[in-house]
């Protein structure tokens, strides 16, 4: 059976002010149906655009190459009133800024009903009943009131529910959450991921979710996808992943956590482990592994070639990036 | 939403009352005796100085006189006319309407060009018809207002005799001769306000264009005329309400121009007459119904303002 | 190795150096911002060389040659009604045009900054009172305010500078307020306030450089509205005085004769349009510069 989401080989080149970026260097992944899969990296590794390039949402001047098959049918080569019916129907995205992702000046009804009208062809007092159902599957309490809201008079918690109402109004098979908690605080973080660890129970619609917040991945994901300057380092079930994580990256990414095992087994007071340096915005193809000056265990090999990905450790899903991952030993719980 | 209402109605009136006191004190400070200022009459002998005095109450404090003349205002005496011997109220009567008629078809004239070419030219950003625009926007905000209606003049009425180059007929006694006499002042200021319109339009669409709830709209699938028209527009036109409303300040000063520059008398040359024929009391009328007129349009505006943007209220409260 | 891993900061400094002196040759880069530039320098090159460039002297008349057309001997643009050389009055009507655009712009800002940062600094009741009293300015259209304070003050080039200077404060007044409100919000400015640094240290060297730009853009916004402010009260009669040869008073001598010699009509008049262009498309240049999110 083939999956929901099958992209392959993905490109996209950006253009900024002093050239062009290559914001994604040739990222395959999938989502099956009903399948939570994470997409996990620090901040500019390309997973935000990777996300935007599926909807086509960047701006015009960028470059998309690659290919990307919802259900078969290729994303990349539709026209714009075939992509209209894709976007909001079969895929939804909701955005990180619940703050400034609504239109100010409609209230929250208004805006949920274009979706019900345009991709479930409701009208008049169905869509009302409509919009008040899903409201109160995201967890609104007073939803008749909330209708007539408008999204300044909402709190940041209540934004994000509307947004993901909204995304789940034209009941599309894949949900695109785009680090739906990182502008909320913990408490309002904690009950958003219930809501959508429950919808995800209830409507089995499956889930990209884009985050750098890897207590988010333990919460919610199936199977976690590391991204590193545009390209995919690691994938491997979410269980493995955290057990047994083969790219320095990923492991670095997991002993950074507070808490971890890594940071208690130091001498003295715990710290908090870091990666040192930053991420690279690319500008030119590489000949070598992006993550090479950062890495603990690069060698020459690192620095002159690109490691391709290739399959490790037990079962067959478990794929990595590197000429040196790091062995079960190094990374034990 | 009663309370922003309220307080900008406090501010309004605040301000009138402060204007009112300025203009009052504007004839006053006229250099010279305000006898010769009020009768305009420049030879009087002391005797006719102290009679005028006891008849206007001039000897009184000023204060008194003050309070004396806004009582006066506010019942509708405006007083005469020292220079032409008729009731300001009657003269600003008759010239009202031409003013108001002049104003009305320039904003709709300015507003009929100006919004649609600045959403047109913001959505063709970058392209031809963008820099076309801009050019034009420019011509018109550069362009003396007075000149264009004389090359107006020199074109349609001089050379080509299609239009009338002066003078009014009324709207009720005939249509079309009003109208044409009309169109020229009519489009000489509705350009001006075209080409600033034009600009905060297309500066406010753009802005509006490159939000994250525009981007939503998109990812929802919705068609790209709504993007546009429905959730774009509607957040630039907050702004663009505001200019209107500046705008309106800045026609009221064109109108005086182009009622000279097209012998129509309305308001506008009403005031320039008066101010060159040193006619206090009608000067000083006008410019309190001038900035009555202001003040109250600006605060309609708000209104406006407060209904397109409901956050204003909250913020507003901020200020 | 590929310089395009890893970033370099060196560079990195040294080329934000580079944008930071080379706003000048952005500018350079902007056809319209250019021909503005070449348009004032035109506009500025005529007012101040004037009596070297003119052919005649701008008052001299000349009751033989009364209106006379355009290319005739010894008058590229003909005659006026009073026989004096055209293009003469039109070189020396740019003094009175420029004196005035730039003298009314300067008092305003001059005036109108102090005010409003002062006003945005400390807010409170003074803020109040200013905010009032510029509404009240404002309430007045900005012509008729010009005209009714020419027309008490009498007609002269001082008092159309000075009216128009007063019409134009409200708008640094605001600019000033709404920046000294933003910036002092500001870390840097916050930290210089707790750590004791006086009040007058603050607002002239924190605040005011800092609000160089949109001040600069306000200027460039209301040199434009004064010209066109100055024609106007010249036309009227009540700027500069005849003989003083100003392109406003050129036109209203000219109305009267549309039928007879029209480009005695256009030619002032497309001086006046031709100089606020210019300006006007410097100013767009400039604004690019600052807020190149707007283009």
């Amino acid at each position: 059976m083939q999956d929901l989401l099958e992209v392959e080989n993905l490109q996209v080149r950006l253009f900024d002010r002093t050239g062009p970026v290559l914001a994604v260097r040739g990222v395959s992944l999938s989502v099956g149906r009903g399948e939570v899969v994470a997409l996990v990296g620090e901040s500019g590794c390309g997973k935000s655009v990777t996300a935007l390039s599926l909807l086509r949402l960047l701006p015009a001047s960028a470059q998309i190459s690659g290919s990307i098959r919802l259900d078969g049918q290729d994303l990349l080569a539709l026209n714009s009133q075939q992509l209209r019916t894709i976007r909001g129907g079969e895929i939804a995205m909701v955005f990180q800024e619940p703050m400034t992702s609504l239109n100010p000046a409609f209230s929250v009804g208004n805006q949920i009903a274009e979706v019900l009208r345009l991709h479930r062809g409701l009208r008049g007092g169905g869509v009302r009943a409509r919009a008040l159902e899903l409201l109160r599957m995201v967890g609104i309490g007073a939803a008749d009131k909330r209708l007539r809201s408008f999204p300044h008079e909402l709190s940041g918690g209540m934004r994000q529910r509307v947004m993901i109402a909204m995304a789940l109004a034209g009941e599309p098979n894949l949900l695109i959450l785009d680090e739906p908690t990182t502008a909320l605080d913990v408490t309002t973080q904690a009950q958003i991921l219930d809501i959508v660890r429950d919808l995800r129970t209830r409507t089995g619609t499956a889930i990209l979710l884009i985050t750098h917040d890897l207590g988010v991945v333990a919460d919610l994901a199936d199977r976690v996808v590391v991204m590193y300057a545009g390209a995919k380092v690691e994938e491997a079930d979410v269980y493995e992943l955290f057990e047994t994580p083969r790219h320095p990256y990923a492991a670095g990414l997991l002993r950074a956590l507070p808490g971890s095992a890594a940071a208690r087994q130091e001498a003295g007071p715990p710290r908090l482990a870091e990666i040192p340096g930053i991420v690279p915005t690319l500008r030119a193809p590489l000949a070598s592994c992006a993550f090479a000056p950062r890495c603990q265990s690069a060698t020459d090999q690192c620095r002159t070639q690109p490691p391709l990905l290739a399959p490790c450790g037990p079962g067959g899903d478990h794929e990595v990036a590197c000429f040196h991952p790091e062995s079960a030993a190094t990374v034990s719980a | 939403m009663r309370a922003y209402v309220v307080r900008r109605l406090g501010q309004s009136i605040f301000t009138l009352v402060v204007a009112s006191v300025l203009v009052f004190l504007g004839v006053r400070a006229v250099p010279g005796n305000p006898a010769t200022a009020l009768t305009g009459n420049a030879d009087l002998s002391p005797a006719a100085i102290a009679a005028i005095n006891r008849q206007y109450g001039l000897n009184q404090p000023v204060p008194v006189q003050y309070a004396d003349w806004l009582r006066q205002v506010l019942t509708g005496h405006l007083g005469a006319s020292p220079v032409t011997g008729l009731s300001i109220t009657a003269e600003l009567a008759n010239a009202f309407p031409i003013t108001i008629e002049l104003t009305i078809l320039s904003m709709l004239i300015g507003i009929l060009i100006g919004v649609p070419s600045g959403i047109f030219a913001a959505v063709r950003r970058g392209k031809v018809a963008d820099y076309v625009g801009n050019a034009v926007a420019l011509f018109g905000l550069s362009i003396p207002s007075f000149w264009f209606g004389i090359v107006l003049i020199l074109i349609f009425a001089v050379k080509l005799h299609v239009l009338p180059a002066s003078s009014y007929v009324s709207f009720l006694s005939s249509p079309g001769s009003n109208l044409s006499h009309m169109v020229m002042p009519a489009f000489v200021l509705g350009t001006g306000v075209a080409a600033v319109l034009m600009r905060q339009m297309r500066s406010g669409m753009l802005e509006a264009l490159r939000t994250d709830y525009v981007r939503t709209a998109r990812a929802k699938g919705l068609p790209e005329p709504s993007v546009v028209l429905k959730h774009a527009l509607r957040n630039s036109l907050v702004t663009v309400a505001t200019v209107i409303g500046l705008q309106i300040g800045v026609l009221l000063s064109g109108v005086a121009v182009t009622e000279t520059v097209f012998g129509l008398s309305g308001i506008g040359s009403l005031t320039i007459n008066a101010v060159f024929q040193r006619d206090y009391p009608t000067i000083q009328a006008v410019a309190l119904i001038t900035a009555a007129a202001v003040i109250a349009i600006n605060f309609a505006m708000d209104f406006v303002y407060a209904f397109l943007s409901p956050r204003v209220q909250v913020e507003g409260a901020a200020q | 190795m590929s310089l395009a891993i890893v970033p370099d900061p060196e560079a990195m400094l040294k080329a934000a150096e580079r944008s930071g002196r080379d706003w000048w040759r952005r500018l350079f880069h902007r056809p319209p911002a250019v021909i503005g530039l070449a348009g004032v320098a035109v506009v500025t090159i005529a007012a101040i060389f004037a009596p070297l460039l003119s052919p005649y002297s701008p008052v001299a008349s000349s009751f033989q040659h009364i209106l006379a057309p355009s290319f005739s001997p010894g008058h590229l643009l003909g005659t006026d009604e009073l026989g004096r050389d055209v293009l003469s009055r039109l070189i020396y009507g740019a003094q009175p045009t420029l004196e005035v655009g730039l003298l009314a712009t300067g008092l305003a800002l001059v005036v109108g900054v102090p005010i409003g940062l002062v006003s945005g600094y400390y807010r409170g009741a003074g803020d109040m009172i200013v905010m009032r009293v510029a509404d009240v300015v404002l309430a007045f259209p900005f012509l008729l305010l010009a005209i009714g304070f020419a027309a008490i003050f009498g007609p002269s080039l001082r008092n159309v500078v000075v009216a128009l200077g007063i019409g134009s404060l409200p708008g640094f007044v605001r600019i000033a307020r709404a920046e000294a409100m933003a910036l002092r919000e500001q870390d840097y400015v916050q930290a210089a306030i707790v750590t004791g640094v006086r009040d007058r240290v603050i607002l002239f060297r924190h605040l005011l450089p800092n609000m160089a730009g949109p001040i600069l853009v306000q200027a460039t916004l209301t040199i434009p509205g004064a010209i066109l402010g100055s024609a106007l009260l010249a036309y009227l009669g009540l700027g500069e005085q005849p003989p003083t040869a100003s392109w406003g008073t050129m036109l209203t001598a000219a109305q009267d004769h549309l039928f007879n010699d029209p480009w005695l009509a256009i030619l002032p008049g497309l001086a006046i349009f031709i100089t606020t262009l210019c300006f006007n498309l410097l100013g767009d240049g400039l604004r690019d510069l600052f807020d190149p999110a707007l283009s």
